[in-house]
């Protein structure tokens, strides 16, 4: 039996995509040092297994793809962060939609951070990664209902987070009173 | 009905999970929401949603790289069974890549040979360490056998019928199908913390996935992929065991060996 030839190379898979990967892995981690061993194992991983990449084009979400599991890993070495707290009632969804919003780039990252790992992932794969909310269930192995609504919750969250008026250090507030 | 947007709860979860710029209100489980509401109101909703998403996703990807990142994952890589790596350092703008990469080819060699030698030396010393570790460190190591015997234990101790926890998580092992996923379930290991999966496969073939941080345990390398277990059965399960660097990773399936196998093939991809 013949092995299959990658048609791509790492360096050129390293050269046009680390920048992407390390990104996606901040997100997902919050921290340059988590970031950049995710994005080394990503390339590692994607190295040994190159021979499964049968198109440049798919190489970034193939690259992705690895950059999820790796993540799922890395989490797994820490207690998981429980779901069961976080509850956005639906009918408040779209209660606030901003008319114009700057990002605040620590604000977004504290708001990611604060999500639980299930809805990290859909909402990083729909604001990274750009998928539908379909792509999103076929890859997750999820119904597309599911995803749908941790979706619009984890977006409410976020807009919520990044809305939210800036605290008044209590020593200000006191002697503006 | 939402007070605000007048629109159903239902319309404004469909007007949330549709990209900006994009066909999703056209995929069936939108459209088919959508098509009863008033198209004005839903029009709005959707401009000022998608307004802020297109803020957010700009957002998300404008992050600053660290210098030199390219070529730290590039020296960090094994050299390749297929053909060296030919990354030259190049910056950003990827766009540019191939004319600065061919630009700077010879240096780029250069600086590979003197890292060449460097790192043989260094991996000379790391080894001999890593034997001195080994001998130093085994005596407190979990062996297989015992992981194995816990794994059999706790599931003949009717572990896998346990409650499961709420909410679905990720695969944690590389190449495991998502929905061989039944649900998950904090767990003890050989008094360690864990996380166990239970799995189900066709013909009612079910198991369990352990994921115990058990830095001392020497199993088959997770990362030697594709995954080559060594399924050992016993006392009416099967279990096969893999370790990274800081967690065991225990698959357990009832019944024999060809069980097991069956499931392997079936859910985890090669």
């Amino acid at each position: 039996m013949t092995e299959r030839m990658p048609t791509v190379d790492i360096g050129q898979l390293v050269a046009e995509h680390h920048a992407s990967v390390y990104r996606y892995a901040f997100r997902l981690t919050g921290a340059v040092c988590d970031a950049e061993d995710l994005t080394q194992q990503t390339f590692l991983a994607a190295h040994v297994n190159l021979a499964q990449l049968r198109q440049a084009e798919h190489a970034r979400g193939w690259l992705f793809t690895i950059l999820r599991h790796n993540y799922a890993k890395f989490r797994s070495k820490r207690l998981p962060l429980s779901a069961s707290g976080f509850d956005v009632d639906l009918d408040a969804v779209a209660e606030e939609v901003p008319t114009e919003l700057v990002v605040d780039p620590e604000r977004l990252q504290q708001a990611i951070d604060e999500l639980p790992d299930d809805f990290k992932i859909v909402v990083l794969m729909f604001y990274f990664e750009e998928c539908s909310y379909r792509e999103i269930a076929e890859r997750l192995g999820l119904p597309a209902g599911t995803v749908m609504s941790r979706l619009a919750r984890a977006k409410a969250r976020l807009r919520a987070k990044l809305t939210e008026p800036d605290e008044i250090p209590v020593s200000l507030a006191a002697r503006a009173e | 009905m939402h007070p605000k947007h007048n629109l159903s709860s239902d319309a404004i979860l469909a007007i949330e999970v549709c990209r900006p710029d994009s066909d999703d209100a056209l995929l069936a489980e939108v459209a088919s929401i959508l098509e009863s509401e008033p198209p004005a109101r839903v029009a709005e909703l959707r401009r000022s949603v998608q307004r802020v998403d297109r803020a957010i996703m700009a957002a998300t990807q404008k992050l600053p790289v660290p210098e030199g990142l390219a070529d730290r994952i590039l020296a960090n890589l094994p050299t390749s069974p297929i053909g060296p790596a030919t990354y030259v350092a190049v910056p950003e703008a990827s766009a540019d890549a191939v004319e600065i990469a061919s630009r700077e080819q010879r240096p780029g060699r250069r600086a590979r040979r003197r890292w060449s030698l460097v790192a043989g030396v260094g991996l000379s010393m790391a080894a001999g360490l890593l034997v001195a570790a080994t001998l130093w460190t085994s005596r407190g190591s979990v062996e297989v056998a015992e992981v194995q015997a816990e794994a059999r234990t706790l599931y003949q101790d009717d572990d896998h019928r346990a409650p499961l926890a709420s909410g679905e998580f990720p695969t944690l092992l590389p190449g495991l199908a998502a929905n061989a996923i039944r649900g998950w379930r904090e767990a003890t290991f050989l008094n360690r913390d864990g996380v166990a999966y239970e799995l189900s496969g066709r013909r009612r073939v079910q198991g369990t996935l352990y994921v115990v941080a058990l830095r001392s345990f020497w199993g088959p390398k997770l990362n030697d992929l594709p995954l080559r277990p060594v399924p050992h059965g016993t006392a009416g399960v099967t279990v096969a065991v893999w370790a990274d660097d800081s967690n065991a990773y225990v698959m357990v399936v009832r019944g024999g060996e060809h069980d097991f196998w069956s499931f392997f093939s079936r859910n985890v991809a090669a």
